[in-house]
Formats: structure tokens, sequence, C-alpha cells
């Protein structure tokens, strides 16, 4: 559904990415991991044309990704930015409906992420944690076949972590919706995606099943750590070898 | 003022001590400043076209070697060099024409530029000041014995006042007329006026008139409404505009309404020479009064 | 309060409240009956009246205000700065230049176009200049495009100061001219203020397309891209909008500060940040208000007229003021 080939960025001699292919097809949830500075935003900016590429090529359905134009794209593809930004202090509702296809969606997400009671508050007095859920709703109500999302999870307590993946989750399973998400915590990333992308200093070193790629050496190298996988109900979790002695 | 006082006495007492006190030319200018010269200024510098047309009219054109500003009146005038203008006054040009004596009225750009570096260099400096029509007559006086022509400047004052006494005795007979003077439009937004104090104010009383805003407060601008309110007899435009004919002002927005303007008693002059603070305000005036008794001139 | 027909009327009944202030003051005081008698009387047996040179004069001003409401939601919404004023891309100086030529400089050409023309030409030019050059730089963000405006505003101004440096003698008022640029509403009547009147309501019906891009907008220029928006090109549109609304204001007000910036925000406490509602209800304020300004203009010290421009000066700089000092404690 979106494809990039070869991609590569540099910015002032820094090579940003290198060489990265992947796609992302519906259905799915691609979790996009790696440390900090790994690539990763540049990554997402590339694929929802918020960053120029220096070389290599992607496709929205086949076609080149640049001869859309942001209203097509954005038909196909919704985006949750990493940083968040309220300048005018709507009303929940309101924001939501800004994003949605039809007004009747704008209700329907809302309920579904459990924000109905917040319809009618102003964003700008919700929590962190509650205006990170109302960009979901935004970016969900747009009922784009694509959601790609930097870090949605950034500014929420575990269980709305879990909550908001949840929700995502279930629009890939309902909808056969295809999510790309960077996600910051590895063991999230494990729970809820099908399929991992490890980025390592610009490069894509992994791309795998997301039970597969919990066993990779690839993702010590990237982190600098020697992972422990510790099986917690049947699942797989990573720790730091640290943290556990 | 207290600096310049200083700076005068010091260059008085120079010249008494450096020539004979008996060839010394002294004189006072419009701010009251004392000017001791050791002879009479022969390289005169005169800016602005009043002081030009004053300094001309009393017969010392022939000692003026430089000027500056628009140059409007005399003929004679319009070849000499130029040391600036509005958007500026030269000191080095003034100075390259070694000047004994420079004319210009305060309130004028050249006077803020030009008066320190003057004074700097020691070139003495006339300040004319001129605000009604009596203070006009007053630097035109003054100027004569500053420029050796005190005879002519007092032939000059005294035709000026003659007549104006000349026009009262021709419009004794005529009602004295409300009228309303245009100094300037904003488009069709405020028309400003003139009150008490400008010389244009008096000229209006010389002409057998009275200003309907004499009297004004405030910002010197009014509506359509304020002419209204005061119900001028005749409206007097002032402007630059050639195309300007009374027509055009009896078309302005609202202008219907006033009765000067339904009786058709609009006039419109040229700005130019009704706007000038020097000799030729007695012509102006005569002008004036022909606009607003023109039956009184008739015969 | 929340946006809807409750506000709406309010809002119209705040405008007609201004208009009637405005035409009540000026030389005489002339009460709401008198006026309505006017009325009547100038539609039955139409003679001259300055009552009815008043009311057409008040019209104006509303809809001059009206305009400034408008452009102020636009500049604020396209620049997201809620502190943002009409005037940011050189409407100001544009319209001040073409001012000083029309004032300054009578020739026949000039003479025939007229104030209004010029002063309109001037201020959608100046904006024209700034975008089209943003447009080449491959400027895409506001920020940008303000500084562009900055430059222009500046090139304009000392255009303008060296013409009226350069004409300024006994021949032309300066004084005019200077009362042209301290805010001076130009009284359209008749035919005029009618097409003046369709122009100002049209522009408002054409803005109201801009009010949802502007609502996103708020959500930065990233997450606005991604979500459909060209970003430059509506920036470009929005603001050309906004330049067309303002030049009309300035063509028939002169330059009048602090009523497009205050207008939108003191808005924004009542209905909300919602740009849709904050249009027309900022459009209707800013008329009323600029309507009982004229009034207050012409009835502080009759039979002179205060400069309009002063008394928005006088009371938008302290509200600025409060804004600012507001929004840094």
């Amino acid at each position: 559904m979106i494809r990039a080939e070869n991609l590569c960025v540099v910015r002032k001699g820094a090579v940003l990415l290198n060489d990265i292919s992947c796609h992302l097809e519906p259905g799915e949830l691609v979790a996009v991991i790696g440390p900090n500075g790994a690539g990763k935003s540049t990554l997402v900016k590339c694929l929802v044309g918020l960053e120029k590429t220096t070389s290599g090529q992607m496709f929205l359905q086949q076609r080149p990704i640049a001869s859309y134009t942001p209203r097509e794209r954005a038909r196909h593809v919704s985006y949750i930015a990493q940083q968040q930004e309220f300048l005018w202090d709507l009303t929940v509702l309101e924001v939501v409906t800004l994003g949605a296809k039809t007004p009747g969606a704008a209700e329907g997400i809302l309920a579904h992420l459990a924000l109905r009671e917040f319809s009618d508050r102003r964003i700008k007095s919700l929590s962190g944690g509650e205006r990170a859920r109302v960009m979901l709703a935004r970016a969900l109500a747009a009922q784009a076949s694509l959601l790609i999302a930097d870090e949605p999870a950034a500014h929420l307590d575990v269980g709305q972590q879990r909550a908001a993946m949840a929700a995502i989750r279930q629009e890939v399973r309902r909808r056969a919706l295809g999510a790309l998400v960077v996600i910051h915590d590895l063991n999230l990333a494990f729970t809820f995606a099908d399929r991992i992308l490890l980025l390592d200093n610009g490069r894509l070193t992994l791309d795998d099943a997301a039970d597969q790629a919990l066993h990779a050496q690839e993702l010590d190298q990237a982190f600098n750590q020697s992972f422990i996988r510790v099986e917690v109900g049947g699942r797989f979790v990573v720790f730091p070898e640290e943290q556990v002695s | 003022m207290l600096t310049r006082r200083r700076f005068l006495s010091g260059s008085a007492a120079l010249a008494v001590s450096c020539g004979s006190s008996a060839n010394a030319f002294a004189f006072e200018d419009a701010l009251g400043n004392e000017i001791v010269l050791p002879n009479l200024p022969r390289r005169v510098i005169t800016i602005n076209s009043a002081m030009i047309e004053s300094v001309f009219a009393i017969g010392a054109g022939q000692q003026v070697v430089g000027v500056g500003g628009k140059v409007m009146h005399p003929p004679e005038a319009f070849g000499l060099p130029s040391v600036g203008g509005a958007v500026g006054y030269s000191a080095e040009a003034v100075l390259a024409l070694k000047p004994e004596l420079v004319v210009m009225a305060v309130s004028t750009s050249a006077a803020a530029q030009l008066t320190r570096p003057m004074k700097a260099m020691n070139v003495p400096v006339f300040l004319a000041s001129y605000s009604d029509f009596p203070s006009i007559l007053r630097y035109i006086g003054l100027l004569g014995p500053a420029l050796g022509r005190s005879q002519q400047a007092e032939q000059l004052v005294q035709n000026m006042q003659a007549q104006t006494v000349q026009l009262r005795q021709r419009l004794q007979d005529r009602p004295r007329l409300r009228v309303f003077l245009e100094t300037g439009a904003a488009g069709n937004a405020a028309f400003q006026t003139v009150r008490r104090g400008h010389y244009a104010n008096d000229s209006i009383y010389f002409a057998g008139g009275e200003n309907v805003f004499s009297d004004l407060r405030g910002p010197k601008q009014v509506t359509v409404e304020g002419i209204a309110a005061a119900d001028p007899d005749k409206i007097v435009v002032l402007t630059s505009d050639p195309n300007w004919t009374s027509q055009t002002i009896a078309q302005r927005p609202g202008w219907h309404v006033l009765r000067a303007v339904r009786e058709g008693n609009v006039v419109v002059l040229p700005r130019s020479f009704m706007l000038v603070p020097g000799p030729r305000q007695a012509k102006a005036i005569s002008i004036l009064a022909h606009a607003i008794h023109p039956e009184a001139f008739a015969q | 309060m929340k946006p809807g027909v409750g506000s709406i009327v309010i809002a119209v009944c705040l405008a007609i409240a201004g208009v009637l202030t405005g035409a009540s003051l000026g030389v005489d005081f002339v009460t709401p009956a008198q006026l309505f008698g006017a009325l009547v009387d100038s539609i039955t047996q139409p003679q001259p009246d300055i009552i009815s040179w008043r009311l057409q004069r008040v019209v104006g001003a509303f809809f001059v205000g009206f305009c400034l409401g408008i452009a102020g939601v636009i500049f604020q919404g396209a620049f997201r700065n809620p502190l943002a004023e009409p005037f940011l891309l050189g409407s100001a100086a544009g319209g001040s230049l073409g001012a000083a030529l029309a004032i300054l400089l009578p020739t026949a050409a000039v003479s025939s176009v007229g104030l209004p023309v010029m002063a309109f030409l001037g201020a959608w030019g100046a904006t024209l200049t700034v975008l089209g050059i943003s447009r080449f730089a491959k400027i895409d963000d506001a920020a940008g495009m303000l500084l562009v405006g900055i430059a222009v505003a500046a090139l304009l101004g000392a255009t303008r100061s060296m013409t009226t440096l350069v004409l300024s003698d006994e021949t032309v008022s300066l004084q005019a001219m200077l009362s042209w640029t301290l805010g001076s509403l130009q009284t359209p009547m008749g035919a005029t203020l009618a097409l003046f009147g369709v122009l100002s309501f049209a522009l408002l019906a054409v803005s109201m397309f801009l009010a949802k891009g502007l609502d996103i907008l708020g959500f930065g220029e990233p997450t606005a891209q991604t979500m459909g928006m060209d970003v430059a090109r509506f920036l470009g549109v929005a603001l050309t909008i906004g330049a067309l609304t303002t030049g009309l204001a300035v063509a028939w007000g002169g330059v009048l500060g602090f009523v497009g910036l205050v207008v939108p925000h003191m808005v924004r406490w009542w209905v909300g940040e919602r740009h849709g509602p904050l249009l027309v209800h900022s459009a209707l304020i800013g008329g009323g208000l600029l309507a009982a300004l004229d009034g207050v203009s012409r009835a502080l010290i009759p039979p002179s007229e205060i400069p309009l421009g002063l008394i928005t000066a006088f009371m938008g700089a302290p509200f600025f003021l409060l804004l600012i000092v507001r929004r840094y404690r």
C-alpha cells in the first residue's frame, strides 16, 4: 500500500536515513523501534511528505507519492505528529470533527475511545494524556486506510498507553487499517505490533514479525544492550540485563 | 536661546574689537537677536519662498548669492545656486557660497538643519518668524536694516498696509460675509482650515469676510457636518490641483447640504499663491476680496 | 458563550446600537427618534439634510470596521498569532503611499481615479508584492512572509516619506496627508456606499470558506499539511483575501490601527476560537465599534474632527498592552 525503496536522507553531511526499503500493508500494525536518533521520526516524516528525501522512491498505491496533492494523500494516510500543537482552544468535538471524514465519524470515534464525556471540554483544559487521545481520535476519524503515528503514546501513563495501542489495533483488525507507529517502549511494541521495523543509526537492520524480532540479535546491537527475554504469561518480554541483576 | 545670545554677544565683541565701531553694521532679527556685522552683508543666502520674495521685494535681490527651497517668485531668483530643498539642506553648499548672512524662517526644516552649523562656522543668521498678518509686516520691516534697505522695506510695509486700508474702504458698505477657507483636503474625509493667529485668518478679515472657524479648538480639521453647523456664506477652497472647479467641490459627498454650495458661493483658488507668508500676501488679500465680494469690483 | 443564533442576534443588536450611537453623536446631538424621522423624511421628500449625510458616513464607518474585523481574524489565523493585525503585510505603508500620491501629486491621471482607489491599489499592491516575493523565494511559512512584509513596508514607507519631502512646499498640504494617515473616513454615499456594503458582505461570505482551514492551521503547519492542506497555497489565498479586505478598509478609512487586532481578540473571549463564528461576530462588532467611535471623533471637540485613527490608537494601544501583560505574566 505504501512502499519506500532505497530511501536516503542526508542533511548537512549527516546521513539520517541510509538506503531504507520498507512497506506497510492494510490490516497490519507495524511498530518502528530504535534508539534515540536512529531516524524513526525522519522515516515517518518522509512517508507523510513532511521531510524531503535525498534519494530513493516512495509509492502510495503503486503511484509515486510525490504526484499526490496533500488533499489526495490525506485521504489515504492520516498522521499524528510527535509534538502536538493546539493554538486555538477548541472543544474536543470540534477538534475531532475538523479531522473527520463525516460528522458522524467524529461522534463514533469519540464513543469508541471513551472520549464522549469530554466532547464539550476545551482542549487546553485537558491533560497531556487526554490530548493525545483526542489527537488519536482526530486521526482515526479521517477514516484513511493508513495511519502513521510518531509516538502517540509518549505522554500517556502505562494504562493509557495500552488503551491507545489497543484502540489502534482494534481499528487495524476491524477495518483493515494499516498502521505504522513509532514506539519508544519495546514491550509495548512487541505486545501490540504484528511486525517490527528496527532502525539503527539510519539503517533498517531488522524487518520481521514481532515474535521473531523479539529474539533477534540486532535488537541488542541497536540498543548496545544485552536483553534478557523472559516469558510472562505465555508471552515474551525483554529487559535490559543490568535491570534484572 | 541662552547659548545663542552668548554667541552673539561674543561675535559682537569680536566685531567691535577688530573693526572700527563706527563702521559696525548692527540690526536685530525677528526673534530679537542682536546681530552686529563689520559691513553691510553683500553675500546673502535666502531660504524658502516667503523669504526670497521678501528680500527681492525690498530691492536686496542683488545681494542674494544663493537660495534654498522652492523658488516661486520673482523670476530673477530662478537661476540662483541652490543650497538644498525639502529633502534636505546642505551646510557645505551654504558655506561654499561664502555667505555673510543667511536669511531663514523659524519653524522651517531649513532653520532646524542649518542654524547650528552656521553658528559653529560663525556665519550670522537672520531668523524671521511669522504667524498672523502683522508678524509678516514685522519681519519684512526688520529685513530692511539687515540688508541695508530700510527705506524700501518701510515703503513695502506701508504699501501692504495701504492696500488693506484701500480694500477696507472699498468694502465698507458690504456686509461682512462668513467664510470657510479650506487649506487642504484628505480626500473627502476631513478638511483642513486655519484659525486665529494664522495670517490667512487675517487675510479673510481684510478681504471683507470673517473666518467661521477662527475660534476652532482641537485639530484644525472639520467635517461637512462642522461646516454645515457653521453655515458659511462663502466657501474658498485652496488647492494645488489645477483640475478642481467649484463643480468639483459641489459634487463632494454630502456637500450639497451646505447653503453656500447650493447658492453657488464656492471659489477655488491656487494654494501656492494664497499661502505664502510674504509680500504677495497683499495681492492674495485682494484676490480673496474679489472672491468674497465680486459685486464690489464689478464696475 | 456558545456561538449560535442567540449570539448573532446579540452581535447584530450591538452593531445597530453602534451605528445609532455614531449617528446620534456629532456637532449636534440627535436623538434616535429624530434620526428615524429624518430617515422617513429623506425617503418621502428628499432634500439636503445633514442627518442623512451623517447616517451614510456612519454606515461607511460600519463597513470599514466590518472589513477590519474580518481581516483581523484572517491575519491572526493565517499567522497563527492572536496578536497579529491586518496591516502586517504592508497594507498600511502601501495604502499611505497611494494616498500620498493622490493628495500630493494632483495630476489628471491621479485625480481621475481618486484617493480611495489609489489607497486601495497601494494597500492591495503592497501585499501582493509581499506574497509574490514569498512565492518566488519559495517561502511557505507565515514567519518568512512576515519578514518579507517588514522589508516591503519599510521600502514603501521610505518611498512615501521621500515623496512627501520632495513634494512638500507651500503648494501642497502636508496636513492633509497627515490627516489621512491618522485615519479618515472617505464618506462613500449613495451607490458607492451600496457597493462598499455589497463588497464587504461578499468578502465575509468568501472568507467563511477559509474558516475550516484557519481552524486546522491551529494544529501547526506540519499537521495541517498531513490533514490535506496545501499550507503554502492556503496561506497565499487566505492572505490575498485578507489583504483585499484590508485594502477595502484602507481605501475608505485610511490607516486605523488596533481595530483589526482588538476586536477579534475580544470576540474570542465571547464566542470561542472557531473561525467561522469568529469571522461573523468580529465583522459585526468591528463595524458597530467603529461606527460609534466615528460619532465620538466628531462630537468630542466640535466642530473639529479628531482623526479617527488617534481615537482607535488611544483606546486600542492600552488594551493591546493589557493583552501582552496578561499573556506573559
